[in-house]
Order: structure tokens, then C-alpha cells, then sequence
């Protein structure tokens, strides 16, 4: 019996999925169904008990075999399977939103691509050369933003995202060869270790704000939300933000040097600062795109302060508002598309009333309201965090209320400006025409809603305890 | 003496001084003159020169990835640059055409002398730089190479408005990273994977010059900047 690796597996899967993306590029329904189907079929796979096995044809997958390409090990270890799982379905939740709102010509391919990234940074050994896939990631995602371009919109924020990830790809590789040289001279010196990786860890910190948009404020992810189209922002907010999260906990956890007074300062500083802003930020929004920046300054900053807790539940709490995020950015984003693209056809009132329903559901759950599937992540993260953190905990909260006053105003926005319009009466399609994008509406708002009243369904995927 | 890679071999025999200073000269009109037409080829020969650099501490055949990327990734930009043009010209907002057609080489517009008071600055801060913080166990040229190379990147980003020049900041910051890494872990797969990222960045910046081009009547931030900065005509 022939014995495969299942990161192979995967990494080829999500290969070819893009490789058919582009090829069936034309339809785009059909290409984002690919994607989406294959991207959930391997999170699935990935997410079976450790120690299972899985046979099929002859060939067994093996979850623990690495796969060795150019001296580079790729790996599904303990730790970087859940991460892997739910980078992996927070991409097919949002791609299978997308299907009937394409966001720009390659939307799909390059959706693809961006997964595929994030997928290789999870689950590369040494970890230094995830930095590599985040280049990727941010190539993909650079062109992503320019998707569906109008007249107002700018290339700064690629600019911003590419020329961070850069600075990041620099900062990274040198931290892994400072610190495997900080290694040999404390083998030889062991009085000289606290000095040795002053270098390196002051490089990973770099290279940690710049991947995550942190510092300097307002780099990349508020002109990126801005420019982007809706479910680009989406994906740029829970794929990408949310697995270099992950890997960063990864990366935390397994380098020892790193754990250290200095980085915990640094760190939480930085999550109480994004997360301040959030909460001073948040309620005076009066667009939805500008509400959903703070919300990710928020997430950012929560992100942070969660990864610097040496609490049980920290890995729980960042697999679930990962998760969380990409179902809340999923109804709210695909709102704000409908939005966007009715209001350039004369769309029926009915389609816009949900789309605005949509998004202000997926944005109440983004701020972490109460009897959403955001609720349930943001206790878990707040209750993980208020064991050694008070004060960030209520940061945390006062974010969360801020952004959702922000979210109702954006509503109370458009609605005035449905009221002022409707005294100019349109010709309109019948109601028929969009039936599907309705019930994909409908889906992605009763998703947000049952799963924040059930998270247990979620247990399978994430392979922790969540609590009712 | 028809193979590339022994033509790169031969041009690594060259003084490490002489390639450095030629290299900083290549990226130097990269950060100055802003017209894709000298600003490309300025950097391809900036990215031949550095495969020359890398040479001379790599096989020829690993280090000739380096070159062979840079300039695939040079050419990848030139035609969007080109159709970028065409699409200015199209819809009335062209000056890069003009301003090579009829340059005034007697007045020198306020921002091409600001680029190169920032580019001497640059220049010295990364040369002092290259002698106080040496990387270890690498050779001093490309250190000093890569400094030079870093800091004329990061100028180029800072002082930039077109969407191309910052793209081939960009590829100058990634070539200074590989003139100072590829040393310290000299291995194919090193070279071959940042060669990828080289392609990979070329991409996107071609795909972001031509996104540059805005579709409305409306001029672009790029446009109006420089149309108010350079009101004569200008190389740069």
C-alpha cells in the first residue's frame, strides 16, 4: 500500500481547484462552487482525530509524514492542523458566498491562490520561510483589491500590503538566522543566551506588526477596506489577517527565546492600542466600510492580546474568532456587495432590504452582539484574556459596543437615502430574478444567528470545547 | 562566450568595488529618473549586476537564477508600462510620452532635485550604515550593496506617485534582502524560491501599473501631482 502525505494532498488539491478556477474563470458560479467544495472537503479531511487514518484506492493518507521539497519540510503538526482546517473553511464559507457576486475578473483564481498561500505559511517548517507564502498571499491579495476598480479608487493600499509584506519577508529570514545562530553560541556560552536574541526577537516583532497591518497605524488595512471590493475585504479580513493570527500563536508557542517580558510588552501594548482605537473609532462610523476597518483593528488587537496570554483557552478562542469572523464577514460583506451592485441598477427594494439586513446582522455579529455566532468568539477570547488581563478584557468589550453603534449608523445611512430616493420611482426587475442571491442572503444571516445560539456545531472543525 | 551564464561569470571577475558602484549607479537612476523608459532598463541592469555580485560567492549557474528573474520580471512591467502609456494617451492624460519627446535639459523641475538630494543622503547614510552594522560571516561588498540597495528601495517607495516606480522600489528592497541573505545560506532552493517571489512581485506590479490607469475622466493622484510639479518638461 502506497502511504501519501496529507499536505501533499492538500496543497495539490487546492492546486488544482485554482487551476480550475481559472479555467472555468467564465462562470463564475461555477468556479467559486469549486473552490469552496474543495477548500471544505480538505478542511474536513484535515479536521478527522489525530491518529486516524483514512485509506482510499490503495493509498493511505498519513497526517504526521512531512513532505520535503527544495530542503523544505511541509507539515500537518498538532498545533498547525486546526489552523490549517479553519483557514481552509473560512475560505470555502466565503467563496460559497460569492457565487453569485463575483468581485473583479480573477476573483476566484486568485482567491484560490490566497488560500493556497496561507495554507503552505501554516504548514512550512522551518518557519521562517512562511514568510515566502506570505509574499504570495500578498501578491494575490494586492491584485484582489483592484478587483471591480471604479473611478475612486486608489492602488495605494496594494502598495501598502505588498511593501509590508517585504519588509516582513526581510525582518523574518534574518530572525531565523540570527536565532539559529543565537542558538550555537548558547550552546557554546549558555551566560550569553539573554543577549543573543535581542536581534532576532526584535525582528520577529517586526515582522509580526507588518504581516498583521498593526504598525504603523493605518498601514494597510484601512485604505485595503476602503479600496477593496466588499468580499475581498472579507477575505482579506478573515482568511488572511486570521491565518497570520494563527501562525503567529504557532510561531509563539514554539519558539521559547520568544516568550519573554519584552514581547509580551510590545505585543499587548500594540493589541490595547488597536483595540482603543477601535472603541473611539467605532461608533462615529457613518459608512459600513469604515465600521468593518475599526472592526479589524479590533480583531487585530484582541488577536494580540490573545496570543500574549498564556491561557488554556487561547488557541480555542483564535481558531473560533477566525471562524466566527469569516461567517460574520460572509453575511455583512455579501451585503454590502448586493448593496454596492443594485445601487448601480435599479435593483428591488426587497433584494436591498436584505442585503442591508445581511450586512447589519454580519456587522452586529462582527462587534460581538449577543445571539450571534460573533458573541460566542468574542466571550471566549474576553474570558481567556480577563484571566491575567482586566483591562484588555474591557477594551475588548468597548470595542465591541463602539463598532456596533458604528454598524446601526451606517444602516440608519443608506435607509435615509432609500427614504429620500423612493420619491423617484424606478423601473424595476421583477422579484423572481433574484431569488438565489436572496437565499443566499437568507443563508449566510441564519447562519450567523443559529451558530451563535449552537457553537457546538462548530466543535468537529476546530477540535476544541466551546462553550454553550 | 555566448552562454549567458559564462558571460556572468566573466562580468563577476570585475572588482567587487567597480560592481558595487556600478550597481549603485543602475539603482541610482532607477530612484531619479522616473520614465519607464530609462527606469526599467536601469533596473534589469541593476538586477545583472547583482547576479554578477552573488556570483562571485555562488556557483554561476545558482547565482544566474538571480538576473534571469529580475529581468523576465523587468520585461512583465515594460509591457504593461507601455500599454499603460497607450491607455494615458487615450484618454488625454499622458506626460510620460511628452516629457521624453521634448526633455528641457536647462531647467530642472523641483522633484527631480529633491529625488537627488534624497539619493546623496540615502547613499551616504547606507554606506556609513554598511561599515557600522555589518552582517556577519557575509562578504563587505554586498553588504554594502545591499544597503545601497535598501535604502535606495525604500527612497524610491517614499518619494514615488506613479504606481510603477513604486513596484520597482519594491523589487529593489527584495534584491537588496537576497544580495545580503543568499550568502548567509547559499542553497539552490534559497535562490529558487526568491526567484519565484521576484516573478511573483513583477506580476503584481504590472497588473498595479495598469490598474494605475484611471478608467474615468477624472486624473489620477499620480497625474495631478505631477503635473503641478512638473509643469515644464522633464527626463526624470
Amino acid at each position: 500500500m502506497i502511504t501519501l502525505p496529507a499536505v501533499l494532498l492538500c496543497a495539490a488539491g487546492l492546486l488544482i481547484a485554482g487551476v480550475s478556477a481559472l479555467a472555468t474563470n467564465q462562470r463564475p458560479w461555477l468556479s467559486a462552487s469549486i473552490v469552496a467544495l474543495v477548500s471544505a472537503l480538505l478542511a474536513g479531511l484535515i479536521a478527522l482525530p489525530v491518529g486516524a487514518r483514512l485509506t482510499l484506492l490503495g493509498i493511505s493518507l498519513d497526517f504526521a509524514q512531512p513532505f520535503v521539497v527544495l530542503g523544505r519540510a511541509f507539515v500537518l503538526s498538532e498545533v498547525s492542523r486546526s489552523s490549517a482546517a479553519v483557514v481552509l473553511a473560512s475560505g470555502a464559507i466565503l467563496l460559497a458566498t460569492a457565487w453569485r457576486t463575483p468581485q473583479g475578473r480573477y476573483f476566484v483564481p486568485l482567491s484560490a491562490a490566497l488560500i493556497f498561500f496561507l495554507f503552505i505559511a501554516l504548514t512550512v517548517r522551518p518557519f521562517a520561510y512562511a514568510a515566502l507564502a506570505f509574499q504570495g498571499a500578498a501578491v494575490a491579495g494586492a491584485i484582489l483589491v483592484q478587483g471591480n476598480r471604479a473611478g475612486s479608487r486608489s492602488t495605494l493600499s496594494s502598495w501598502r500590503y505588498l511593501v509590508s509584506a517585504t519588509l516582513a519577508l526581510a525582518a523574518l529570514f534574518f530572525a531565523g538566522w540570527f536565532a539559529d545562530r543565537a542558538a550555537r553560541t548558547t550552546a557554546a556560552d549558555p551566560a550569553s543566551a539573554a543577549a543573543a536574541y535581542d536581534v532576532p526577537t526584535a525582528l520577529m516583532l517586526i515582522g509580526f506588526v507588518l504581516l498583521l497591518g498593526a504598525l504603523p497605524l493605518y498601514s494597510w488595512i484601512h485604505p485595503a477596506v476602503k479600496d477593496a471590493p466588499p468580499l475581498v475585504s472579507a477575505l482579506l479580513g478573515a482568511v488572511v489577517l486570521g491565518g497570520t493570527q494563527l501562525w503567529t500563536f504557532e510561531v509563539w508557542r514554539e519558539l521559547d527565546w520568544l516568550q519573554n517580558d519584552t514581547v509580551r510588552s510590545v505585543l499587548s501594548t500594540t493589541g490595547s492600542l488597536l483595540l482603543t482605537l477601535a472603541a473611539l473609532l467605532g461608533w462615529a462610523q457613518r459608512s459600513f466600510a469604515r465600521a468593518l476597518a475599526a472592526a479589524l483593528f479590533a480583531e487585530v488587537g484582541s488577536g494580540l492580546l490573545l496570543v500574549v496570554t498564556d491561557s488554556t483557552r487561547t488557541a480555542e478562542a483564535l481558531l473560533l474568532s477566525t471562524l466566527a469572523r469569516s461567517i460574520s464577514l460572509s453575511a455583512f460583506c455579501l451585503g454590502l456587495a448586493v448593496l454596492d451592485q443594485s445601487s448601480a441598477t435599479s435593483a428591488p427594494t426587497r433584494l436591498r432590504l436584505w442585503a442591508l439586513g445581511a450586512a447589519v446582522v454580519g456587522g452586529l455579529s462582527l462587534a460581538g452582539i449577543p445571539g450571534t455566532i460573533g458573541f460566542v468568539a468574542r466571550w471566549v477570547t474576553a474570558r481567556g484574556i480577563g484571566q491575567t488581563d482586566l483591562e484588555g478584557m474591557l477594551l475588548i468589550l468597548a470595542a465591541g459596543a463602539s463598532i456596533s453603534i458604528g454598524v446601526l449608523r451606517s444602516a440608519h445611512q443608506i435607509l435615509s437615502r432609500e427614504v429620500s430616493s423612493e420619491s423617484q420611482p424606478a423601473e424595476t426587475p421583477p422579484e423572481g430574478d433574484n431569488l438565489p442571491l436572496r437565499l443566499t442572503l437568507a443563508v449566510s444571516i441564519a447562519l450567523t444567528v443559529l451558530l451563535g445560539l449552537w457553537p457546538s456545531a462548530l466543535v468537529p472543525l476546530l477540535g476544541v470545547s466551546v462553550p454553550q | 562566450m555566448s552562454n549567458p551564464i559564462e558571460l556572468l561569470r566573466r562580468l563577476s571577475e570585475v572588482a567587487t568595488p567597480t560592481l558595487v558602484l556600478l550597481l549603485a549607479a543602475a539603482a541610482g537612476v532607477t530612484v531619479l529618473v522616473h520614465n519607464w523608459r530609462i527606469a526599467l532598463p536601469a533596473t534589469a541592469a541593476h538586477f545583472v549586476l547583482a547576479g554578477a555580485l552573488l556570483s562571485q560567492v555562488l556557483d554561476p549557474t545558482v547565482a544566474f537564477i538571480k538576473p534571469l528573474a529580475g529581468v523576465v520580471a523587468c520585461l512583465g512591467v515594460a509591457l504593461a508600462a507601455f500599454q499603460a502609456d497607450q491607455m494615458r494617451q487615450r484618454i488625454g492624460q499622458s506626460i510620460a510620452l511628452e516629457r521624453l519627446r521634448r526633455p528641457n535639459w536647462l531647467q530642472l523641475p523641483s522633484q527631480l532635485l529633491l529625488r537627488m538630494i534624497v539619493a546623496a543622503l540615502v547613499l551616504v547614510t547606507a554606506l556609513n550604515a554598511a561599515a557600522r552594522f555589518p552582517i556577519p560571516t557575509s562578504a563587505p561588498g554586498l553588504v554594502a550593496a545591499a544597503y545601497v540597495l535598501a535604502g535606495f528601495g525604500l527612497a524610491l517607495i517614499a518619494t514615488s506617485f506613479e504606481a510603477m516606480n513604486i513596484g520597482l522600489g519594491i523589487l529593489l528592497l527584495l534584491s537588496a534582502f537576497e544580495l545580503a541573505f543568499t550568502p548567509l545560506e547559499p542553497s539552490i532552493g534559497v535562490s529558487v524560491l526568491l526567484a519565484v517571489v521576484t516573478l511573483m512581485v513583477g506580476l503584481a506590479v504590472s497588473v498595479l501599473t495598469l490598474a494605475d490607469v484611471e478608467p474615468t475622466d477624472e486624473p489620477s493622484q499620480a497625474t495631478l501631482a505631477e503635473a503641478s510639479l512638473t509643469a515644464d518638461a522633464e527626463v526624470g
